[in-house]
């Protein structure tokens, strides 16, 4: 078994100093091999206090630090631990103005004091009894203590992140907190319950899965070698399984009984029987506390399946969980059910599992698939109630569920890759079949149900919401807080909180070759929509509806000048420049074209002033434009009244003239009536 | 007495006028000879110098006559004042055969007779003329509203339908 290797240093870049919270600055041509227990660490210091002994340890793509332990730890130095002070975004060398590197999110903490444990400087030495105890156990133990009294786990506990400054000097716990709990822990210092998850999702666990990571680092300094080395990992998770952990992992070794004792009690495979931080502090007592675990069941006869042959119900577990097809198979044709009853001799659990192999013919409504799973899932808890949840080959924790998603990112994102895709859709149908209420319920000795039904409830809907405010790509950013949005637009620039958004969308405006698609995509939805209000959610629901280029800029020049109104940024040119380009097209539903002129020049001033909220004000006036609405029907009755009298007057040409032959003949008959009425009285008076 | 009998005539025709069928003929030839009987001499004046009249009446088919009315009319009108002095020479033959002779007269008869049958026929194509400009003045108006309607609101231009206003 080999030793994570840490991220390589970056390539030699100019010595520039950079700033985290105005205060640290991280010096990225001066990398620190394996301060970073895995990750690329560099020299960091502090520049209001002058401290120099820090290191910034930087943050992988796609698999977010830890956001709880960050917030927890920051408050206060420990003693024993690398504990983290700040946490922020720092532009790479070769970064500038026209993109480039980007940036990487850094966690600073302190540097630790000498080197890492592992590999040994002086070679493969086993270290003393009293060594052991006083250096190691003692002040692991105490720094332990200290995290577990802030609710916090380590979850990074072996050789290579383990330091002193020198021989006979305690161990300090390295830097964990810039990646997922245990992402880089191989799987011998993990116990089989972590071990066969994804490694991005195996959560923080309990402060007992550090005591089993600190039993097997004492045994490896104690052997001065790393146990079970050469095994991949599932051969490492299914010995542990098959034979306990202490068996597969200390084996015939010859070890001091003071040791031996602690690392029996530390290895535990119930959590709840290994020694917890305050009695490892005081190693003899905690040598002196034996629990009675009874051990498995081993049958008589093993169960073949693909992946080996099987002696107890963990290992059964296993290997349904790995092999989900094959497991659901032999229990739907009773293989498993007489197994168990007649080579292992447990009917009890045999009864168990037929309820299950029952509960799937009521799950049929569900495509056979799922039903499936589901029984898989329901079997290997009721096998195993340490097991984690398991999905068509998969395990992840609960609360391991967000990074595991996060690295999990969908093929064509950075980081994402086909794999990645087959594992964010099985996650998905994990989410949408509610699994994890399944597991509770099949286990509900290990936890609370209710709780976790509640939870996979919700995880439900949020997987089925439509749109980009749903889905597991909302989901990847509410489980993970510090997770930076991974749209492409954003050109490199860690956008981790909301308040990161509008400057990076500024930035990324600058570029005019970004102003050919709409600033929100899909990424960004979701990272809006994670890190939201709720009436964010029926915007973005908005911006799938099959409507104009000019609604969808319309929905989200509201969104964004909701953003500037309530972060109270002062003006944005290049985004509103943007975000101009795509809405100026939704002028045309002006129907005034003096207005509608008005108006252009209006949005065209508050596009070079940066102003989104007075530019969607000149864009959405109810009232004005109900008034413009109104008044172009009016001037579409007018016109057709006037259409009317142009047609009357077009064809009255015959009426027209008809008339005027009467009133002339009326005239002339006039005329003559007076004529003769003159003449008929100057006749008389003549 | 002849310019009794004509005057008898007219007011014969007139009542003619209101009988109508074959005894309104009857009626009518009555009063004429009766007319002619009594005043010869005032008949032939008035048949004479009202001849365009009578001659318009004959040719005129329009519906209510309206040639003829207009120029029986101008006849009548230019006739009163030969009438008069036919009635005032005495009503008799002489008298009427002095006025006939009278070339001038008759001329000026026959003229003011054509000149009314003129009237009749521009006066209706006079009244045209206006209304038609009336007309056209309206529709260009109208027009200049909507050009102004489709400047504001962007509203299509109405269809091609030649000059309504100029024809017809």
């Amino acid at each position: 078994m080999a030793l994570p290797a840490s991220d390589p240093p970056p390539p030699a870049a100019a010595a520039t100093d950079r700033l985290i919270g105005d205060a640290y600055a991280v010096d990225t041509s001066r990398p620190l091999p394996g301060a970073g227990g895995g990750l690329a660490a560099f020299a960091a210091s502090d520049r209001r206090s002058g401290r120099g002994d820090l290191m910034a340890v930087q943050v992988r793509a796609n698999l977010p630090p830890r956001a709880q332990a960050l917030n927890v730890l920051s408050m206060g130095l420990g003693d024993g631990v690398l504990t983290p002070l700040a946490h922020g975004p720092v532009a790479l060398p070769g970064s500038g103005a026209g993109g480039g590197a980007g940036q990487a999110w850094f966690v600073i903490c302190q540097a630790p004091p000498g080197p890492a444990l592992w590999p040994p400087s002086a070679g493969h030495r086993p270290w003393a009894e009293a060594e052991l105890l006083e250096r190691l156990v003692r002040p692991a133990a105490q720094a332990l203590e200290w995290l577990q009294s802030r609710h916090v786990t380590h979850r990074a506990i072996r050789p290579d992140n383990l330091f002193r400054a020198g021989p006979g000097d305690p161990v300090t716990l390295g830097c964990a907190w810039a990646a997922p709990p245990a992402l880089l822990q191989p799987a011998v210092f993990e116990p089989p319950y972590s071990a066969m998850c994804l490694p991005a999702g195996r959560g923080p666990g309990t402060i007992a899965d550090d005591v089993y990571a600190l039993g097997v680092v004492l045994l490896t300094l104690a052997l001065g070698r790393v146990p079970l080395a050469g095994m991949d990992d599932l051969a490492v998770v299914r010995r542990k399984l098959e034979v306990g952990s202490y068996a597969a992992l200390a084996g015939e070794e010859r070890l001091p009984s003071a040791i031996a004792d602690l690392v029996r009690g530390m290895l535990a495979e119930d959590p709840e029987h290994r020694p917890p931080p305050a009695l490892l502090a005081d190693p003899a007592a905690a040598r002196s506390r034996r629990v009675a675990a009874r051990p498995p069941r081993r049958a008589q006869q093993p169960l073949a399946m693909p992946v080996g042959p099987v002696w107890n119900a963990r290992t059964l577990a296993h290997a349904i969980a790995t092999d989900p097809e094959q497991g659901v198979r032999l229990l739907r044709n009773g293989e498993v059910d007489r197994w168990l009853r007649r080579n292992v001799g447990d009917p009890t659990l045999a009864v168990r599992l037929d309820d299950a192999v029952r509960q799937r013919g009521i799950d049929a409504d569900a495509e056979d698939g799922q039903a499936d799973a589901l029984l898989a899932l329901r079997s290997v808890a009721l096998l195993d109630p340490l097991a984690p949840v398991t999905w068509r080959g998969l395990a992840v924790w609960p609360d391991g569920l967000g990074p595991a998603l996060a690295a999990a990112l969908p093929a064509g994102q950075p980081g994402g890759g086909r794999d990645a895709a087959a594992r964010d859709g099985a996650l998905a149908e994990m989410l949408a079949a509610e699994a994890i209420g399944a597991w509770a319920a099949a286990r509900p000795e290990r936890g609370d149900p209710t709780m976790l039904t509640a939870d996979a409830h919700q995880l439900r809907a949020t997987v089925r919401l439509r749109g980009w405010g749903g889905g597991t790509a909302r989901l990847r950013y509410t489980l993970n807080p510090l997770l930076p949005c991974a749209s492409p637009g954003l050109a490199g620039r860690m956008v981790v909180r909301l308040g990161d958004l509008l400057p990076a969308l500024e930035a990324a405006a600058a570029r005019p070759d970004a102003h050919r698609v709409l600033p929100i995509d899909a990424e960004i939805g979701a990272f809006l929509a994670a890190r939201h209000e709720t009436r964010v959610e029926t915007e973005l629901a908005r911006l799938l509806e099959p409507r104009s280029t000019e609604h969808a800029a319309l929905v989200q020049l509201r969104l964004l000048a909701w953003l500037q109104q309530r972060q109270r940024i002062a003006e944005l040119p290049n985004l509103a420049a943007w975000l101009g380009e795509h809405t100026r097209a939704a002028l045309s539903v002006w129907r005034q074209r003096q207005r509608r002129a008005q108006l252009g020049e209006a949005l065209g001033e508050f596009i070079r002033a940066g102003q989104l909220p007075a530019m969607l004000a000149v864009l959405e006036d109810p009232a004005l434009l109900a008034a413009d609405a109104r008044g172009a029907r009016e001037a579409t009755l007018a016109v057709q009244t006037i259409d009317r009298e142009l047609a009357a007057i077009a064809t009255g040409g015959p009426a027209r003239a008809e008339s005027a032959r009467r009133l002339g003949q009326d005239v002339v008959l006039g005329v003559g009536l007076s004529a003769m009425a003159v003449a008929a009285i100057a006749a008389i008076l003549a | 007495m002849a310019g009794k009998q004509a005057g008898m005539a007219a007011g014969g025709k007139a009542v003619g006028g209101k009988v109508g069928g074959g005894s309104r003929l009857w009626v009518q030839g009555l009063v004429c000879g009766t007319v002619i009987a009594v005043a010869a001499p005032s008949v032939l004046l008035v048949a004479v110098l009202g001849l365009p009249g009578l001659l318009a009446l004959l040719f005129d088919r329009e519906p209510g006559r309206p040639i003829a009315r207009n120029v029986l009319l101008f006849g009548a009108a230019v006739a009163m004042p030969s009438l008069a002095a036919l009635w005032h020479a005495g009503r008799d033959w002489a008298a009427c055969l002095d006025l006939l002779s009278d070339v001038g007269r008759v001329a000026t008869a026959w003229a003011l007779q054509a000149g009314g049958w003129l009237v009749g026929e521009l006066a209706p194509l006079a009244v045209r003329a206006g209304m038609e400009a009336t007309a056209a003045a309206q529709a260009a108006r109208l027009r200049a509203r909507r050009a102004r309607y489709e400047e504001e609101w962007g509203l299509p231009p109405a269809p091609e339908t030649g000059e309504p206003a100029a024809k017809g």
